[in-house]
């Protein structure tokens, strides 16, 4: 295309049928990762089922002041995210790019925050294998939770990785006058894998940091 | 040309929802909910997730194929789980019909 | 919309929801092997079941993404070389999707002797049997689309015929392993090799063949010989047979998969089955010499040398860039062929 606004695609019948396919396409996508999150949260279900009491005990050395600042700085990433497709829609493209730099920022931050407990649990000695320590718990049991906890926190992360980066992206072509409010596919496709990261972080903190924190104080 | 989805009044409403949730599940994992904690948090993290796919995601504003799409990948999730756990918690079952161990 | 259009969707549903899982399950393999870890490792206080689990959900379903467009090119083949509308065209169209949808539910009959709870393994015979329901659909419709049909002997018709008579001993054999008593004793053995293949083969490879030749002028604007296209169809028909048949035999006796030394009272049926394999070697082989030769000696094939009634048949063969001169205008169904009756 050589107008620099994005024009109708000529297999489309109007601006709203090009929408709705372009939403259709990444929920398709969105699916798919479910199924794949799910995976790693089924084996974390089944062994927490069968190690009760040896997953609660791990569960209580993750940090769960950090982690729920991260759940809120998610969720309020998502806040701007949702604004920023909003003003997209309205063709409030600096209000847009404001928008799409916060949300990139909390998500910076999250990631900020995540290493930092990372950093904290190799230096507590709970990092899997050789040189884990952890009491009060069967050692094997113990690993397997924090094996659960730094895959699928790891996955998680790099997945936000990838959405700052899409954000990145997104800037540029709003930058690059791409964006209007017919046709905001970009934006609109981009909030929707960003949100969908925040609903793997919303299932991943009660399972990896809440269940169990009663019986003893991390 | 389409209109705004949800005014910025909702998306702020809905984003305070969120953050009361957020403090309930952090508190209530204080408490000894036993044997219901584990549900209570996986229902309030429900309850959060749909907020977010209902209103900052539009489902709530899409049309029926929207909602097919995005049910289809949480309706095999289901089956994954559902029939993973069925083996998984009746492997101790000497028999489908009596269940539990001796 | 085409049949195969419908099944190709259908396809695509399972592709897009049951990779992610064996996706996953090979992920936590890689992180079990490379940092030693232990998700499926039973001395770590992992679970090798649950490795199995992540596997089957992707890997049952894939097995309708394998079948799934033969059969949506089986009701092509039918219709046009029977001249004949598809029989309950809904049933065919929506048996697609049943079978992308049960076919999700159905994986751990992968897994009856694997450890798997007996609960379980009930739950998931029961489906499975439901999840023949609608491939039978789909064969009762085929034969209804033959019924009273203008059957042409021609090569994609014979292929289109092999099909039906080999996928339903495939399918009903299919039945078999998923009753849970009779698949403790034929697990692991020939009698799941014989199925499968029967199923592939019988099934999706001569839907393959008979796609081939039916579409072969359109795409290479190219006759290719009939009568060493029919020649060949009978002799790949034999030879699967010759092939496969006496796998379920020496299954059934107890000659286990993936053994390389077995007992002499089996080495009859693998001779048989070799002989078979050479057989079918010839009737593969043959169709690449006279395909290719077609393609400089072969007769100009017309737009329509089938007497097709959908769109591909009204643009020349092979077909211009855009497929069409211009956008075509969609007047009437796909499969409208004169009929003997009204309503049909």
């Amino acid at each position: 295309m050589r107008s620099s606004a994005p024009a109708l695609a000529e297999q489309f019948d109007s601006f709203e049928h090009q929408r709705e396919s372009s939403v259709l396409g990444m929920w398709v996508f969105l699916g798919a990762e479910m199924i794949f999150f799910g995976g790693a949260i089924l084996g974390f279900v089944e062994f927490r089922h069968a190690y009760v009491a040896d997953f609660n005990a791990a569960s209580n050395h993750t940090k769960i002041v950090l982690g729920t600042v991260n759940t809120a700085v998610l969720l309020t990433s998502s806040l701007f995210m949702a604004l920023a497709v909003h003003a997209a829609q309205e063709g409030k493209n600096r209000r847009l790019l404001g928008f799409l730099a916060a949300t990139m920022l909390l998500g910076t931050a999250f990631l900020a925050v995540k290493f930092a407990e990372y950093y904290l649990e190799v230096v507590e000695g709970l990092v899997p294998g050789p040189r884990f320590r952890m009491d009060g718990a069967d050692s094997r049991h113990a690993q397997l939770f924090f094996v659960c906890y730094f895959t699928m926190t790891g996955v998680h992360a790099l997945h936000l990785i990838i959405g700052i980066a899409l954000l990145g992206f997104l800037g540029l072509r709003t930058l690059g006058g791409k964006v209007t409010p017919q046709n905001h596919n970009v934006v609109e496709v981009g909030g929707l894998y960003w949100h969908f990261v925040d609903i793997v972080w919303i299932f991943l903190f009660p399972l990896l940091y809440l269940l169990g924190r009663h019986a003893g104080h991390g | 040309m389409d209109e705004p989805k949800a005014s910025v009044r909702i998306y702020v409403a809905i984003y305070v929802a969120l953050m009361a949730l957020v403090a309930l599940t952090t508190g209530l994992a204080y408490l000894d909910l036993a044997p219901w904690s584990a549900t209570v948090a996986m229902v309030i993290a429900g309850a959060k997730a749909v907020l977010v796919i209902l209103y900052f995601m539009h489902v709530r504003y899409g049309t029926r194929l929207t909602w097919v799409f995005a049910g289809a990948g949480f309706y095999f999730l289901g089956i994954l789980f559902f029939l993973t756990l069925n083996d998984v918690l009746t492997r101790s079952w000497l028999s489908p019909f009596l269940g539990g161990t001796p | 919309m085409p049949l195969f259009v419908w099944s190709l969707y259908a396809t695509s549903i399972i592709q897009v929801l049951a990779t992610p899982a064996v996706t996953i399950g090979l992920g936590l393999i890689g992180i079990e092997r490379i940092w030693k870890v232990g998700f499926f490792n039973p001395a770590m206080g992992g679970d090798p079941i649950l490795f199995q689990h992540l596997f089957w959900f992707y890997s049952h379903p894939a097995v309708y993404v394998m079948i799934l467009p033969g059969m949506g090119v089986e009701s092509e083949l039918l219709t046009t070389h029977a001249r004949r509308r598809p029989y309950g065209y809904a049933f065919i169209a929506g048996s697609s999707l049943a079978i992308a949808v049960l076919g999700f539910l159905v994986w751990g009959h992968h897994m009856f002797v694997s450890g798997q709870s007996v609960y379980a393994s009930m739950v998931f015979s029961f489906l499975s049997f439901f999840v023949a329901i609608p491939s039978g659909v789909k064969v009762f419709s085929w034969l209804g689309t033959l019924y009273k049909g203008a059957i042409a002997f021609t090569t994609p018709m014979l292929y289109g015929l092999g099909f039906i008579g080999l996928f339903t001993i495939g399918g009903l054999t299919g039945l078999f392993l998923a009753t849970l008593a009779v698949d403790v004793h034929v697990h692991d053995t020939y009698f799941v090799v014989a199925h499968f293949h029967y199923i592939m083969v019988g099934g999706m490879v001569m839907a393959y063949l008979g796609a081939m030749h039916h579409w072969w002028p359109k795409m290479t604007g190219r006759l290719y010989p009939e009568g060493w296209g029919r020649l060949s169809a009978l002799i790949v028909f034999v030879g699967f047979n010759l092939t496969f048949f006496p796998q379920y035999v020496m299954g059934y006796l107890g000659m286990t998969r993936r053994y390389h030394a077995y007992a002499p009272e089996f080495q009859v049926y693998h001779v048989l089955s070799s002989a078979g394999a050479s057989i079918l070697g010839v009737g593969y082989l043959l169709p690449l010499f006279y395909l290719i030769w077609s393609l400089k000696y072969g007769p100009k094939a017309g737009g329509d040398p089938w007497g097709g009634t959908t769109l591909e048949w009204k643009t020349p063969s092979p077909p211009p860039t855009h497929n069409f001169e211009e956008p075509p205008v969609v007047t009437e169904d796909p499969y409208s062929f004169p009929s003997l009756e009204e309503g049909r």
